[in-house]
């Protein structure tokens, strides 16, 4: 099944993030919808590049008021704490990439909003630097 | 954040953005692009790619065994297609270029040219402007499929490859009688194309290849050890046309063909709208469009019917048009469609609607509302048959079986003597709803540009296939020429 060639092109698009630049791109698009899709993703790679230059500010379309709004969910009564189970699952569906599965406080079932924030931040920086690590 | 109580669903309207902006395809364009390439930096060559304003321009091989025509076609379709022609002797014509000078050395020494001089050549020519800009036409090469696979390991495939096909008799008759204006280069022929002016007439000259039949044989021979390689390499988007008929029919043939779009591997919903007059059968194409594609079936009337009989709010607000037997408002009507139209089965599955719209502001209306049909058939059939296949019907009252006197007429005299009509089957009926829809037949149309036609004086399952057809393949490129 494996031809050679096959196999370079796979390490190729996972060499270089390939894939998941384009789930990127998809989720910008279908959360702008803009009207020149072509010049729209011309944009946005030129930020990635810029971004990549700098090694910060990584396109991605949460920010900090969607990660505060995000923990705002999952607490509603303002503890300031969310449980172990609702950090896995938030990661999860906000599409983090490689985040702390032992994050302090972990072990008491509570973790702070700092925490959260700070993890959130990394591992979204991570999903969107969609290029060959330097 | 849980997903069975509240579904994470991709906004149905970014289904019809995706498609009304070809997504799919760009990103298999350019993921395509970036493995035949394999840039160091795909950011930079991704952006260069997308800054390019358009891809779609044409990209044609043209084929075919010797004398059977594919200069001359090739040449009608770059003029009206305005492209770039490429064929082997203009390549090697190229006084500028180094690699042609190299060929030409080969040619010289009474050598092949190798594969990867051409490669070169071909890459270097399609790389200028009015290649990029407007497209080429590929005449008559690659002649090996040891050329095609290099061509396309370089990226360079066409988008339609065209082959004339006559036999070898036809050929070999043609070659002999074919004749070259040298200081035009226009090909004439002795019996079928012969100059209408003298001075033509006097210079023409045998062609260089020689019109012998063994040489004529002999180029046959290595066409046909070629030919079926060739076809692999190019199988899904290839057209065999026969040669042996009148210049214009083959190029009219060669047309329709380019106006095709190749199959996509697109995720596509159908949502279909069925035009045409009453008694055109739209119904009973929706029905087996439904069936068959798992689409759902929206008529307008039904849904009204439907809104009445639940006594939901809008149809209270329907009941006294409906009772009167009067149009229903468009502005109830778009938003009761626009209801339907936006539950899940019908974003997912997608939908054939007849009934309509009747009118231009209504297809504007519904369109704005985010309802845009991807297919619009219209079914064309003429006043006679529909008078044919709505007044002759007739009801069995004591059977409750229906009959048709032509297609289907009551075995016995009793059976014909009780026989009722229904009283929307009456020519008079039947005329006002004709007219009612020729009214606005033209400007809809007008609206819906993608609108294909169809011959709806068939058999149902005739129009059903045509239908078919033309759902499943991709809608037919508008070529701006036709004039």
């Amino acid at each position: 099944m494996d031809v050679p060639r096959a196999s370079e092109s796979k390490d190729y698009l996972q060499q270089h993030k390939i894939m998941e630049l384009f789930d990127n791109l998809t989720a910008q698009l279908v959360f702008n919808r803009p009207d020149n899709p072509k010049e729209f993703m011309a944009n946005y790679i030129q930020t990635l590049k810029e971004s990549r230059t700098a090694n910060m500010n990584f396109p991605c379309i949460f920010d900090e008021t969607n990660i505060g709004s995000v923990f705002g969910m999952l607490d509603p009564t303002k503890k300031g704490f969310i449980t172990f189970a609702q950090y896995k699952e938030a990661m999860v569906t906000m599409g983090c990439v490689g985040y702390d599965t032992s994050p302090p406080g972990a072990e008491q079932d509570c973790i702070s909003q700092d925490t959260f924030t700070r993890e959130v931040k990394d591992s979204l920086s991570r999903a969107s630097a969609t290029f060959q690590p330097q | 954040m849980d997903a069975t109580k509240k579904p994470l669903r991709i906004p149905p309207q970014f289904g019809v953005y995706a498609e009304k902006h070809n997504l799919f395809e760009m990103f298999r364009k350019l993921i395509e692009d970036l493995l035949i390439h394999k840039p160091g930096d795909p950011l930079e060559f991704l952006q260069e790619q997308l800054k390019r304003d358009d891809n779609d321009v044409p990209a044609i091989i043209i084929h075919g065994p010797t004398a059977s025509g594919k200069t001359t076609i090739s040449k009608m379709v770059c003029s009206s297609l305005r492209t770039a022609y490429i064929s082997a002797d203009n390549l090697l014509a190229d006084d500028v270029s180094a690699t042609a000078a190299e060929a030409k050395k080969h040619l010289q020494n009474n050598q092949p040219i190798p594969t990867d001089l051409w490669v070169k050549m071909i890459q270097a020519r399609l790389q200028l402007y009015d290649c990029v800009k407007k497209g080429w036409v590929l005449d008559g090469f690659p002649e090996t499929r040891e050329q095609a696979l290099a061509l396309q390991a370089v990226g360079i495939t066409a988008k339609h490859y065209v082959v004339l096909e006559a036999p070898d008799t036809v050929l070999i008759e043609r070659q002999m009688g074919k004749r070259i204006d040298p200081q035009t280069k226009e090909i004439y022929h002795t019996t079928f194309d012969f100059p209408t002016n003298p001075d033509v007439e006097s210079r023409l000259v045998e062609p260089p290849e020689g019109c012998s039949e063994t040489s004529t044989g002999e180029r046959l021979m290595k066409w046909h050890r070629f030919s079926k390689g060739l076809e692999r390499c190019y199988e899904k988007y290839s057209k065999f046309v026969n040669a042996d008929q009148p210049k214009a029919d083959i190029f009219a043939q060669v047309l329709t063909f380019l106006k095709s779009k190749p199959r996509s591997l697109a995720p596509h919903t159908p949502r279909v709208i069925l035009l045409g007059p009453t008694g055109s059968g739209k119904g009973v194409q929706a029905a087996l469009l439904a069936s068959k594609y798992n689409l759902v079936n929206v008529s307008s009337g039904q849904l009204v019917k439907e809104a009445v009989a639940n006594e939901s709010k809008m149809g209270e607000a329907m009941k006294p048009y409906v009772e009167r037997g009067m149009l229903v408002p468009d502005n109830q009507m778009v938003k009761l469609l626009d209801e339907r139209l936006s539950q899940v089965d019908c974003t997912s599955r997608g939908w054939v609607l007849r009934g309509f719209p009747r009118t231009r502001e209504q297809a504007e209306n519904l369109s704005s509302c985010g309802h845009e049909a991807n297919r619009v058939f219209f079914l064309d059939v003429p006043n006679d048959s529909v008078y044919e296949r709505l007044t002759l019907r007739s009801l069995d009252v004591v059977t409750g079986q229906r009959y048709h006197s032509l297609y289907n007429p009551p075995r016995t005299v009793e059976i014909k003597d009780r026989g009722l009509q229904q009283p929307k089957d009456a020519e008079e009926e039947v005329r006002q709803r004709l007219s009612a829809f020729y009214a606005y037949a033209e400007e809809i149309a007008d609206f819906c540009e993608d609108a294909q036609h169809v011959n709806a004086d068939q058999d149902p399952h005739t129009v059903f296939e045509c239908i078919e057809s033309m759902l499943v393949n991709p809608t037919p490129k508008k070529l701006d020429l036709d004039e």
